[in-house]
């Protein structure tokens, strides 16, 4: 360890810079030791000494606070985050168990409707109509052949560093938007489909596709990629109809241009549930006879 | 000895007692611990240089904490507060990096 240069020999600038990276001891501690040296050890001693404990206290104080404090704050953001998605998860199901128990009243109340509309001519013919309407406000499930198109977004590279989606990626144009879903559905309803459902969520006439931030919600439940639409009706018919469809060509030529992900399949047998969230807007409970 | 005594009892005091620190005094607690382990290591180093004196200790320490905090605190009521406690962090840094490295020479004698 050089010791520093006396004052005289020192240049401005270059001395400060050459002090921080020559001379790391408090030269208080050198001029102690000098003084010392010429006089005897003062008087205050053993005050001294207590305020160096005190001060070494302080330092123990000083160093757990900081530990504590930084220990119980970064962990207080992720304890809150969890404790959100853990009530939205909960939420989920309890709407989730809500509606299957609605569904199941529903199913109930339609078979007991049936059975006692059964009884009479009138009642049948009432009976079937009502099927039929029900069918087209999407109440029941409904079971058939039709087609099923899947459509995805394409594969985004993320960034190496943060692990985020990289804006200047081109495939940043290929991802869906809540247009590009309700378009495919407006074509199958156009082909000729019966009932539609996106992801498992049968669509009724007042349902709705929007996006909110990055996900597209269909009737304020969100849908995430690929999505998959089924379609019940004429499915021969349907399938002519659909893939001959300006949709249907833009989203095919999307395959090249996007990279996304896009196909049409015709099957047999497929089912759609019946739409959650169905509000009676005129109908109120009556009194009981 | 006592020395490690006197701080062993006030990280455990303050692991014990917790106390609060006000909300305004906690963002420059990680600067003040800089601060301080400089004022440490240089008083450790110069126990082994022999030349220790209480009075310059407790007054680094002191001066060194409140220093760094005030710095930290003016950079930011002036909107630098980040680029003057990455300074006030270099340079602490560079003398605690010095006063280890003598203090390693002084135990290892390497």
């Amino acid at each position: 360890m050089t010791a520093a240069p006396p004052a005289g020999e020192r240049r401005v600038g270059s001395g400060l810079l050459r002090d921080l990276l020559e001379q790391h001891l408090e030269s208080g501690y050198l001029a102690a030791a000098r003084r010392r040296a010429e006089h005897p050890p003062s008087a205050h001693r053993q005050l001294q000494r207590a305020m160096r404990l005190v001060v070494l206290v302080a330092l123990g104080l000083l160093f757990a606070t900081t530990y504590v404090q930084a220990s119980a704050s970064a962990p207080q953001a992720a304890r809150t985050r969890a404790a959100l998605a853990n009530d939205a998860r909960t939420r989920a199901a309890l709407t989730d168990r809500l509606q299957r128990q609605a569904t199941a009243e529903r199913t109930r109340l339609s078979a007991q409707r049936a059975q006692a509309l059964r009884s009479t001519a009138a009642g049948s013919q009432a009976a079937a109509a009502l099927q039929d309407v029900e069918g087209a406000a999407a109440l029941t499930a409904v079971a058939g052949g039709g087609l099923v198109v899947t459509v995805g977004d394409a594969a985004r590279s993320n960034d190496p560093v943060t692990g985020d989606p990289d804006p200047g990626d081109p495939a940043a144009a290929g991802r869906l938007q809540d247009r590009d879903v309700a378009e495919i559905v407006n074509a199958l309803w156009a082909a000729g489909a019966e009932a539609v459902s996106v992801d498992g969520q049968r669509l009724s006439p007042t349902s709705t596709i929007r996006s909110a931030g990055g996900a597209i919600l269909v009737d304020f439940r969100p849908v995430s990629s690929p999505y998959e639409v089924r379609a019940i009706g004429n499915a021969g018919l349907m399938q002519v109809r659909f893939t001959d469809s300006a949709t249907a060509r833009a989203f095919f030529s999307f395959i090249d241009l996007y990279r996304i992900t896009f196909s049409v399949r015709r099957v047999s047998a497929i089912t759609v549930p019946a739409a959650s969230g169905t509000i009676l807007r005129y109908a109120a409970p009556g009194l009981r006879p | 000895m006592i020395a490690a005594v006197a701080l062993v009892v006030g990280l455990v005091l303050g692991v014990i007692l917790r106390p609060t620190v006000p909300i305004w005094l906690q963002p420059y607690l990680p600067i003040m611990v800089v601060a301080a382990l400089d004022a440490v290591f240089g008083g450790l180093r110069a126990s082994l240089d022999g030349i220790f004196d209480d009075k310059v200790f407790v007054i680094s320490f002191v001066s060194n904490v409140a220093v760094a905090a005030i710095i930290v605190f003016l950079g930011d009521q002036l909107g630098v507060g980040g680029q003057l406690s990455t300074g006030v962090v270099v340079v602490l840094g560079i003398r605690i990096f010095g006063n280890v490295a003598a203090i390693r020479r002084h135990v290892f004698r390497a």
